[in-house]
């Protein structure tokens, strides 16, 4: 059976730490119009909202909401699973690495720059889901690999 | 005693690398890692590894780019090198066929899957030196 999309709640709360990590004050008018119409959707058909991107899996894997940030518009917030039998996760997608000029091209060290800070704010945003139990699919790979590892010890 | 398989891991996200080569050590390789494409080609043309894990987005070079000059390097084209991607898209795919990666793992990624690609490739032909 087909692991549910996260309810409503646990959604709105990682889009409400990921809002305030990214914007020190009101967010740009096309993201508040974003949120106004998730707000708007009906609970029971939460994640088919137009506001969300999604992959062409059927049903989707993946789901994001572009949200930026106080200086880059394309950042994204992800919801997205492994497979249908797994659960979902809540990623900051910096969504800039396939835009990163050349390195001989004149803007490319400040792109680099661009694309450190996008990377801090993803940490500091992952790291706040985490602490309050918002799953995301780096904590589950570092679950993972403790298990494992402490498997093979128990086993040596 | 033969010497253990090398797996050398290109990818920007630092976390997301040392996980990666955690993974590759419980297989039993020892791992070295790359931050950036051009990192990546110049460890393998160093000391050619077992097998390359390599992330396609990364900051200069990207990952289909370093796969089609491993490839084409009579050098380096033995080495497995399996793509990691966070695209899904048939076109992502055909360029990374084109390139001639020899296998793929899609991000977020099952580490059972991780694993089993790293078993399935490690039988592969010893690299040249």
């Amino acid at each position: 059976m087909s692991i549910p999309f996260p309810a409503n709640p646990v959604v709105w709360a990682a889009i409400d730490s990921y809002m305030k990590r990214a914007y020190d004050g009101m967010p740009p008018a096309s993201v508040r119009v974003r949120l106004d119409v998730l707000h708007s959707q009906p609970p029971e058909v939460f994640q088919e909202c137009k506001v969300f991107e999604k992959d062409t899996h059927l049903p989707p894997n993946r789901y994001s909401l572009r949200l930026g940030n106080r200086a880059y518009p394309h950042m994204k917030l992800t919801i997205e699973r492994i497979n249908e039998d797994s659960d979902f996760f809540f990623k900051a997608d910096t969504h800039d690495r396939h835009c990163c000029p050349r390195p001989e091209s004149p803007e490319y060290h400040a792109f680099l720059s661009l694309m450190e800070a996008n990377e801090a704010l993803s940490k500091q945003i992952e790291s706040e889901w985490v602490a309050a139990g918002i799953p995301t699919f780096r904590e589950f790979l570092r679950d993972d690999l403790a298990r494992r590892q402490n498997a093979t010890r128990t086993s040596a | 005693m033969a010497s253990q398989p090398e797996a050398l891991v290109v990818d920007d996200d630092e976390d997301m690398n040392r996980m990666m080569g955690a993974y590759a050590e419980l297989k039993g390789f020892t791992y070295r890692s790359a931050k950036t494409g051009q990192g990546g080609l110049d460890e393998v043309r160093r000391s050619a590894p077992a097998m390359v894990l390599l992330d396609v987005m990364l900051p200069d070079v990207d990952g289909f780019e370093v796969c089609r000059q491993l490839k084409s390097d009579e050098q380096t084209r033995s080495v497995p090198v399996i793509l990691i991607t966070a695209l899904t898209d048939a076109v992502s795919r055909g360029r990374g066929i084109s390139a001639g990666a020899d296998d793929f793992i899609t991000k977020p990624f099952d580490p059972n899957r991780l694993m089993a690609c790293m078993d399935h490739h490690r039988g592969g032909d010893e690299p040249k030196k």
